[in-house]
Order: structure tokens, then sequence, then C-alpha cells
């Protein structure tokens, strides 16, 4: 019984992805035709004509969340560390305001940062996107890795520097694999909350800094189904393939048989 | 190895002060317990010497060189926790060796020394088993190979037992006094067990509030206790209050000739087991008994002896009621006078 709701479930999430699967090659499907009329997939054709641009937007989106990502989880490990280990003042205020982006609407917080990058410059380009991709994507990480943090404790990296390590080799040889499991949860999250961001990148990168999003949305609004599922199924495989790869690559890396001798 | 001395440690965690000046000296290749209740300052007076924790005021000196401002990772001191802490991403072989791949040392020494180790600790074929696919025992063994890898100067046990079924310590015990006898190090061992302390230790430390009430022989500690503290911890005891004067003690019970010139209130330390049951005409003493539990290899009773309440026990297959008078026989000999 329980195996049998389980898979109703998987199969009522699923569901919303069969149309999806079925448009891009679809001529025509109007009422009252029960069976599409199947054509020549100009989605894609569309998609990979060398006028659309649609790669290299495509691969440029990659980058820019890989190093929001990179960056998001350079500032969460040690935020996350400090939160989970260290007693100091004010250790509840910085928790609350790390979830703020998630609690008050990201317009509000963005239109008030799209005025000071206009000051300092960082608007319309992407250094500023970079940055205002950081917000989003920041409280999901460091919630994350703080409960990766305290499920392994101190105790074991004391043992550790106990035994001779430094605090790098700790955090390279112990820590970092103990809490690659969270590290790979929060990397995901965060590169697919940068992935998706439609709205801040517009605000901030002013239409010169144009990701992947953003060319999907003026797709799904004027209702060009063909092309915009072509494109979601686009979204969605790069996503798929690069959580995917980092999986690997993470889990490749931080296996203790790479490690010292 | 090392000859330890730990000099009038102070450690304060913000309002809460949990040493209070400890001094302790452990020679070379000494084994010693620290015993105490929980909370009295055992662990973090452990966690000083290994250098994890900075003691407010005190030092730590390894063979007279001063320890104290040594960084962590640099301690001559290597912990084994309660909670062995092993790393559980690594196998048995890679726990064992990982201070000396820290260290560099070359591949061909860390593969003796594993395989040395491993046999010490009859895991060899385990060697390739990560903790999680081990049982408690095997952990510990892996937990005090890892330290002995590193040749530390001292091996600290914090509570090494707790965690093990009560068949398994015995095995650990034997394991861990003849690691100390074959490779001649100090050890220093967190307690609460007091038959542990005693089996396994040259010298006993008692620790009280922070403090050290007593620093002597296992024997000494039981016979000899320098407090009602520490004659109470170390086992069931009776204080018999009287004054001595001219060499003899007077109390409710009744007089006895002692070899003390001081005189004045004093109060008589009498082990439970120092009290025997014996036939009438035997006894020095009479007793009503108040209470009469049974428990097993022996009974426990509470007398009323002329107003003073003596605990004692028996190994003696024999019921007692309440209210039945029983003769008794006190060892004043071996009572201990606490001034």
């Amino acid at each position: 019984m329980k195996d049998f709701f389980s898979k109703l479930i998987i199969f009522i999430m699923l569901l919303p992805l069969i149309p999806l699967m079925l448009w891009p090659f679809i001529a025509s499907w109007r009422w009252p035709q029960l069976i599409p009329l199947f054509g020549d997939a100009r989605g894609f054709k569309h998609f990979f004509s060398a006028g659309s641009n649609s790669i290299n937007i495509l691969l440029f989106s990659i980058l820019l969340s890989i190093i929001v990502t990179i960056i998001t989880l350079a500032i969460a490990l040690p935020a996350a560390k400090a939160i989970a280990f260290y007693s100091f003042k004010g250790k509840n205020i910085i928790k609350t305001v790390i979830l703020l982006p998630v609690i008050v609407p990201m317009v509000a917080v963005s239109m008030g940062i799209h005025v000071s990058f206009i000051y300092l410059g960082l608007a319309n380009n992407c250094i500023g996107v970079i940055l205002i991709h950081l917000i989003p994507g920041l409280p999901y990480a460091v919630r994350i890795l703080l409960n990766s943090f305290l499920l392994i404790g101190d105790d074991i990296a004391t043992q550790g520097k106990n035994l001779g390590a430094n605090s790098l080799q700790v955090l390279w040889y112990i820590t970092l694999p103990l809490i690659m499991p969270g590290v790979i949860a929060a990397s995901t999250m965060v590169y697919i909350i940068s992935f998706s961001q439609y709205f801040i990148t517009f605000l901030i990168g002013g239409g010169r800094v144009v990701t992947f999003s953003m060319l999907m949305f003026p797709l799904i609004q004027r209702g060009e189904r063909v092309l915009a599922s072509t494109y979601s199924i686009v979204f969605l495989a790069s996503i798929l393939l690069v959580v995917i790869v980092a999986d690997k690559v993470i889990k490749g890396f931080f296996n203790d048989s790479n490690f010292l001798v | 190895m090392a000859d330890i001395k730990l000099i009038s440690a102070y450690k304060r965690y913000d309002t809460e002060s949990v040493l209070n000046g400890v001094s302790i000296h452990v020679n070379n290749g000494e084994y010693i317990s620290l015993i105490g209740a929980s909370g009295c300052g055992k662990t973090t007076t452990l966690k000083i010497i290994a250098g994890l924790i900075k003691a407010c005021s005190g030092q730590v000196l390894f063979n007279n060189v001063n320890a104290s401002k040594l960084s962590e990772n640099k301690s001559r001191a290597v912990i084994v926790d309660q909670n062995v802490l092993l790393f559980p991403h690594m196998t048995v072989e890679r726990n064992i060796n990982f201070g000396l791949r820290i260290r560099r040392v070359s591949k061909e020494k860390i593969k003796e020394k594993t395989e040395k180790l491993l046999e010490m600790i009859q895991l060899s074929e385990h060697k390739n088993k990560f903790p999680s696919e081990l049982s408690g025992g095997q952990m510990q063994r892996v937990a005090i190979a890892r330290a002995m890898a590193i040749e530390p100067e001292v091996l600290l046990l914090d509570e090494p037992f707790s965690k093990l079924d009560v068949s398994l310590r015995e095995d650990m015990r034997k394991f861990i006094k003849e690691v100390h006898e074959n490779h001649k190090i100090t050890i220093i061992m967190v307690t609460h067990d007091k038959e542990e302390a005693f089996l396994m230790s040259d010298r006993v430390a008692f620790m009280d509030n922070g403090k050290i009430e007593q620093y002597d022989t296992p024997e000494n500690i039981y016979k000899r206790p320098n407090s009602m503290k520490v004659a109470r911890f170390f086992g069931h005891c009776n204080f018999i209050e009287g004054t001595i004067e001219n060499s003899v003690f007077t109390s409710k019970l009744g007089t006895y000739s002692v070899d003390e010139k001081k005189e004045g209130k004093v109060t008589m330390l009498i082990r439970s087991e120092q009290i025997k049951i014996v036939r009438e005409g035997e006894q020095n003493a009479t007793g009503i008994v108040t209470d009469y539990r049974y428990a097993g290899e022996k009974s426990y009773l509470k007398l009323d002896s002329n107003g003073v309440t003596l605990g004692i026990h028996t190994t003696e297959d024999i019921k007692y009621r309440l209210r039945d008078t029983i003769h008794i026989k006190i060892d004043y000999k071996k009572g201990v006078l606490l001034w």
C-alpha cells in the first residue's frame, strides 16, 4: 500500500512533464483533435540555430551559476561552522539576518540593492548579477551546512588536531569529507536557485546580462508552446547534468583514498 | 614516555569555575587514574594536559619543559575519547596511520608500523573495514592503535570502558594493561568507576569540585582516606563519632585503645566489611536490625547500636528479620581517625 502511494505521488509529480516532453515535437494540437499532429521539432532547430545564440547563453548561464555556487559555499561554510560551534554575542541575530532574504520578498530586497549597485557601478554588469544571485541562495546554503556541522560535531575535528593535523588539514581531510552530503545538497540548491533567477537578473543586469531563464521568459509569456517547452526541457536537462557531474566530481575528489600517500 | 606535571591549573567558563588549582605529578611510565563524580573537572584536567583546552592559569610540564603554550596539534599527549571518535570515512588501516600520514612519514615506514599495530590489536584481517562495520571493543582498540601510532609521550584515556559491555570491559582492561607494560608508556585515565581505577592504576587521584582531594596508591586511598568525602566515594563506610583521651577512643559503642597522641573530638571511619557478625560471646557490640536487603552474593544490613547507625554487609546466607538483635565485632584496628 505504502509502495503504491509513493508510486502514485511520483506519477503525479511527473505528470506535468508528459505534455512538456510532447510539445516540442507537435506541429499543431487544436480542439477537438485528440491526437496531436507531430511536426519537425522546430523548437530544437531554433535552439541549435546559430542565429538564436541559445547555446552560448546556456553555457554562460551555467558558468554564472557555478561561480555563484562556489562563492556562496565559500561564504556559507565558515559562517555555518561559526554558528554551529562558536558562541559569540549576537549569534541569534546573525542567524535571523542570514535567513532574512527568504522571509522578506526578493523584490523588496533587490530594489534597494539596485539603487546601491547603481551608485557603486555594479548595475548592468556580470559582477552585479553574480552578487545579487548570492542573496537568495545563501540562506539555504547556511541552513543546510549548519545542520551538517551540527551532525558531525566538533569533537572529531578536535581529535584530528590532537593527532597532529593543523586546521587546514583537519578541514580538508576530516571536516569536508564528512559534511560532503551537506555540501552537495547545498550546492545543488544554490545552483538551481541561481540558474532559475529571472527578475533579479533582469533588474540588476539591466537586460545586458542575459541568462537562460531570461531567454525563456518571453517565450512562455507569448504562449509559444513549442519553443517554451523545448527550452524548458533544455533547462531541466542542463540542471540535471550539472548536478550529476558535480556530485560525481565532488565525491570522487573527496574520496579518502585520494588523500595523503 | 614522559614525566608530567600539572601545576596549579585554574579553569573558568564564564561564571562557572571548573578547576580550582589542580596540581598533579605523574612519573615516567606510570599509570594513574583521575576519578570523581561527573562535573568534578577530571575531563577538563585531561584536556588541559592534552593541550586541547588552555588553562586560565597554571602550567603543564612535559619532562620539565613547559608545554602550556603549544598549539593543539603539537601536543605530545594523545587522547582517546570515550566516544572513540574514529574517522568514519576512513578504513581501519587509514584511521590508524592518520597521524603518520599527516606527519609525512615515508610509505614503507607507515606500512610497517600500521601492520605492527594491527597485529597488536589483532585486527589485521579487518584493516579494510570502515568503523561502522566494527564492534564497540574493536573500535576502541583501533582508537588506541591510532593514538599509539604517533608514539605519544603520554596516552590519555577518557572513560575508555564506559561505552563497552561488561564482558568486553575485562578484555579491554587486559589489553590496555598489556599496552602499558609492553610500551612502558605513561597513561592517565579518567574514570568514574572505582574498581576500574584501583585495578588499573599505580596511583589514583580523587577529584571533587575542581580540586584533587587525595592522590595516592589505591591501597592508601582505600585504607587511609584523608577525608570523609574520599572515604565515602570509595566504599560503604560508617563514621563513629567520639573523643580521644589518654590514647583511648570513647564512643557510644564503647572504648578502644588507640595509638594516637592527639586528643579531642574525632570521627572514626570503619568500613562496612570491617564489621563482622559473630556468635554470642565473641562480640564487642550488639545491634538491632533496622533494615535488611538481599543482593545475591551479599546482603546489606543496617543496625542500630546504642544510637549509632551502622551499615554492614555479609556474605553469610542467613535471613535476618527487622528488630533481630545481632552480635557484631568491630575491627577497630583497621579504623581510620578523621580529625
